[in-house]
């Protein structure tokens, strides 16, 4: 079965396709500048696995043009059309609690939920519409990041509110990046040799932009320092992350009320740009940090910042995990930053762990291991791979439907 | 020597007198609305028996206050200059402490401050994830509201654990209607689970403690709420009360019977062991909880399975976290140290 994978970005579309169960990728790439004409043309950096990438370029209004172009451009080169869809879809709104078949139904209810992920929801559900009227009988398959967080128990996803506000607003933990966290733990209980549930780990998703750790035990996740929304945890690139909830009334207050301008301060101007003043990327902070500019206290306090409430959480989940097999570090900055992997675990004896230096500094291809001899819980690096977790979670769906006696995946 | 302790709060004034070699030998509370008077009336209840020394607990001192202070000209023209900054707190503070210079006349006055010890608090901790040039402008930094619990069980703990002060790493967890959490390494603090202000952090008997900051604008959307009637809501309406439904005090919460509270239970015990674990992690490990406040007493029920929860195979399993109480109430604390500051004012 080739099932494409669609990642809707605000104006972009990244795709793979992919066939299943061997998991050998076809060919993928991504449409870019999708939207109103820009001065620069919109267009798709297409490749086909092992020869170059080629541009091709195409005015794509919207995102469902854009996927028109891309199933053109996969037949020309390819010669194939997909199997059924997985798209990405970051929130269920917990409607779902499972990743879900898409029809016009479950469209609709999609449809509303669309506040809850004001950014990234829309355009992801405005093109299964459009996947599914150009191809009515393809199978689609929504796959949500918050889904592996279904398992978060109550006591970690309620916060401390009147209850009526809990039931009727919907308001909860949800969680987020669970595709990416159930991939990597996925690869770690196999490098292990143990079954995913028996697995107990901290997976550290480090991206360039968002970035949260997932407590996982028994395989499946416990915490997420993300919230009800992306906002919470981690001191991201220009998100706050955890705030006194009096601040952001200050603000509201300061700003007369107007929410929405206090939204965009704390999601877009705030993290390592608000702090460092210059540079949304925590690579840049690091890096003006060793060279020892003159001017970079204020990146330095982003680096401190950043770097310190990773480790707090680090040590805050490995104490709700209890004794954890693994600490897993992925996404951009996971994998490639050796000084934010060791700020978080130098010096972490008591919790039974132990960074080797040098194989954290030379980490080298992935996945690979970088704790020290004597280290009980393993250090991990693995790369993420999102566009394989969502094509397994779809193709999973797709063939224990079609297997009525499997009841393992609910639909 | 008899001592005066005054907790003032935004609507009364707590008293309480220690006596030599005594425990409280009387306690009381008064209205903030008629200070002078009441502090007249206090003076004559106590006629036989005339405070040497008044020690008042103020909530907040900012980063101007890093210990103790003499009450006189300048450090009160201090205070009135943080008024913007605790706005509810500090006229009733400064009220109380010109009304009792009049009422008793020349007997020495210290301030405590709850902020004190969160003063030196490292900035990597202080500081929030958001514009440093806003944060500055605005004074949002993190500090602690019960810094003279923490600063008296973490000393004492670590005088019970016979090794070096400065290598000490303790867990200081006060158990007051709003908890708070602090590491603390070597004399000084390294996290404090409160915030800018105390709606931060573990949920107390009726604040809500940490949120998606996002929750508090959605609560302005969907509802169309403003920000006072949010402000009411996330205080006095959540916490243990917004999570039972009915008000809990935390004694209650942890008593082996209290069935029907189990989930507000559990979840604060996932933000405590969250808080215990992220202050290990700050500290590169813990040597010793210690439990204070008026709660102290659920320590029975906290310490060994927080000892438990914090001993981790082939890490600190050797040396597993000790834990104890510490039993002194505020009162008790301040006076003790109201006398410690007048003979060092003495001998200095």
């Amino acid at each position: 079965m080739n099932i494409l994978v669609l990642n809707c970005g605000s104006s972009s579309l990244k795709y793979r396709l992919i066939s299943m169960p061997a998991e050998t990728e076809l060919a993928g790439g991504e449409a870019q500048r999708i939207g109103p004409p820009t001065a620069k043309p919109s267009r798709i950096v297409h490749h086909v696995c092992g020869q170059a990438p080629q541009v091709h370029i195409a005015p794509m209004a919207n995102h469902a043009s854009a996927f028109e172009q891309v199933v053109r451009i996969l037949q020309q080169t390819v010669g194939r059309t997909p199997d059924a869809i997985g798209h990405r879809i970051v929130h269920d709104g917990g409607l779902f609690g499972a990743h879900s078949r898409l029809d016009d139904k479950t469209i609709a209810q999609l449809e509303t939920i669309n506040d809850m992920a004001p950014i990234h929801n829309p355009p992801a559900v405005n093109l299964t519409k459009a996947c599914r009227k150009l191809y009515p009988t393809l199978p689609q398959v929504a796959v949500f990041d918050t889904v592996f967080h279904a398992t978060i128990p109550e006591a970690a996803r309620t916060y401390a509110i009147p209850g009526w506000m809990s039931r009727d607003l919907g308001i909860r933990k949800y969680g987020f990046h669970g595709i990416s966290h159930q991939y990597v733990a996925t690869e770690a209980a196999r490098l292990l040799k143990r079954r995913m549930n028996t697995l107990n780990a901290v997976s550290c998703h480090l991206g360039s932009g968002g970035a949260s750790l997932c407590a996982i035990v028994n395989g499946k996740s416990v915490d997420n320092t993300m919230g009800y929304s992306p906002l919470q945890g981690l001191v991201m690139s220009t998100r706050c992350g955890d705030l006194d909830p009096a601040i952001a009334l200050r603000l509201m207050a300061l700003s007369e009320g107007d929410y929405k301008s206090v939204e965009q301060l704390l999601n877009e101007r705030s993290g390592v740009l608000g702090l460092s003043g210059q540079s949304a990327d925590i690579r840049d902070a690091l890096a003006a940090v060793s060279r020892g500019d003159a001017h970079s206290a204020r990146p330095e306090l982003a680096a401190q910042i950043y770097l310190w409430r990773l480790r707090k959480y680090l040590g805050a989940y490995l104490a709700t995990v209890g004794n954890a097999d693994a600490v897993i570090f992925t996404d951009t900055v996971g994998e490639t930053v050796p000084a934010v992997r060791w700020a978080m675990c130098a010096n972490m004896e008591d919790f039974g762990l132990a960074i080797d230096p040098a194989l954290n500094d030379h980490a080298g291809r992935l996945p690979t291991d970088i704790s020290a001899p004597g280290s009980r819980v393993r250090i991990l690096v693995i790369a993420t791979n999102e566009e394989l977790s969502i094509a397994r979670s779809a193709y999973s769906l797709l063939t224990s439907e079609s297997k009525p006696e499997k009841k393992g995946v609910a639909v | 020597m008899n001592i005066l302790v005054l907790k003032p709060g935004v609507r009364s004034i707590d008293w309480s007198l220690t006596g030599d070699g005594t425990r409280h030998t009387r306690a009381g509370q008064m209205d903030a609305a008629h200070i002078d008077r009441n502090l007249q009336a206090l003076r004559g209840a106590l006629a036989d028996a005339p405070p040497e020394t008044i020690a008042v607990r103020v909530n907040h001192g900012g980063t101007k206050f890093r210990g103790p202070a003499i009450a006189d000209a300048s450090s009160l023209a201090a205070l009135t200059e943080l008024v913007p900054e605790a706005p509810l707190h500090l006229p009733v503070v400064l009220s109380l402490l010109e009304s009792g210079s009049r009422v008793f006349q020349n007997v020495p006055t210290i301030l405590f401050f709850e902020t004190a010890f969160f003063s030196r608090l490292p900035r990597r901790e202080s500081a929030y994830g958001i514009d440093s040039d806003l944060a500055q402008s605005l004074g949002l930094r993190r500090q602690g509201y019960h810094g003279i619990y923490h600063e008296a069980a973490s000393a004492h703990a670590i005088r019970q654990l016979g090794i070096p002060p400065r290598r000490a790493r303790v867990l200081s967890i006060c158990l007051e209607p709003h908890p708070e959490i602090a590491a603390v390494l070597g004399n000084r603090p390294v996290t404090c689970t409160s915030g800018a202000t105390p709606l931060e952090g573990l949920p107390g008997h009726t604040s809500c403690g940490e949120l998606d900051p996002n929750i508090v604008l959605t609560l302005a959307r969907k509802l169309g709420w403003g920000p006072e009637q949010i402000n009411t809501a996330l205080t006095q309406r959540s916490g243990l009360l917004g999570l039972a439904g009915c008000p809990v005090m935390l004694d209650d919460l942890f008593a082996a019977e209290a069935a029907d509270l189990a989930p507000a239970r559990a979840v604060l015990e996932n933000r405590i062991l969250s808080a215990c674990g992220a202050g290990m992690a700050a500290m590169g490990g813990v040597d010793t909880l210690v439990f204070s406040g008026r709660f102290h007493t659920a320590a029975k029920a906290l310490g060994p399975w927080l000892s438990t929860r914090l001993t981790f195979r082939g890490g600190n399993e050797r040396h597993p976290p000790r834990w104890i109480g510490f039993e002194e109430p505020l009162d008790r604390v301040i006076a003790e140290r109201a006398q410690i500051v007048l003979l060092e004012s003495a001998t200095a």
